[in-house]
């Protein structure tokens, strides 16, 4: 079970967790017709890094007026949290009519261990305390996306859940770092 | 409120590409896509695809 800290901040934090936040698929202006597609993700973790967001705000809004934007980040980078119980069925994506490969969900079985234990490479599995309204979730590593800074901070908010203590979220992310600079063999 | 009838749903089309009579309005992020509505637990949603078509005003 990981830590939690439940107070916001002035800032958007790696390890911080959102709802309802939204993933642009496409925008397609065309003919004076606006074509947009997204998908609503009931809930995401922050992976960027602690420091780029801490000098993001620092030169955004904070402090003397500074002579660039040398170190405004244009996007932050996170990943979806997905329902264990529907993520062992594959059914997580089931309303976007994508058929996921589901995984053991009998906790005796050595591929459940191993993905509770954070021992799959691709999925880091997130047990809540018990005053934390998030049910047990799944972060798969190959869907992280996008969300503009200046967004993400308007509605931090209004849809702020909580936020993965530091030792928890290091974690998070020396493994998302590692599984996307795995090396693909053949 | 149920997931699938949240103040967005009825702003939409569906898939099926019918037009709205105008571009959507800017919303207040209070009003913002309440895929889980004062939830007992969060997470027991899944991620839902949205669609905006409508006419372009330009400046």
């Amino acid at each position: 079970m990981i830590d939690v800290e439940k107070n916001s901040a002035e800032r958007v934090r790696q390890g911080d967790i959102y709802r309802n936040i939204e993933y642009i698929e496409y925008a397609i202006e065309e003919y004076g017709i606006i074509d947009i597609s997204k998908i609503v993700f009931p809930l995401i973790v922050v992976l960027t890094q602690d420091c780029d967001l801490q000098q993001d705000y620092t030169f955004r809004l904070h402090g003397e007026p500074k002579t660039s934007q040398d170190k405004y980040l244009l996007s932050v980078l996170v990943a979806p949290l997905y329902n264990a119980d529907q993520f062992y069925l594959g059914e997580h994506l089931s309303e976007l009519n994508l058929k996921m490969a589901g995984f053991e969900s009998r906790s005796k079985k050595t591929a459940n261990k191993s993905l509770k234990n954070n021992e799959v490479p691709r999925y880091h599995y997130l047990d809540f305390p018990n005053d934390i309204p998030i049910v047990s979730s799944v972060i798969d590593f190959k869907h992280y996306f996008s969300v503009n800074i200046e967004q993400l901070t308007a509605i931090k908010d209004t849809n702020f859940v909580c936020k993965v203590s530091q030792l928890y979220r290091e974690d998070i992310s020396q493994r998302f770092a590692s599984f996307l600079s795995r090396i693909g063999l053949p | 409120m149920s997931p699938d009838n949240d103040l967005f749903s009825s702003q939409y089309v569906s898939d099926d590409g019918t037009p709205l009579p105008s571009v959507q309005q800017p919303q207040h992020p209070e009003e913002k896509n309440e895929t889980e509505a004062s939830p007992d637990k969060y997470g027991l949603a899944k991620p839902k695809r949205r669609r905006i078509r409508g006419k372009i005003i330009y400046d």
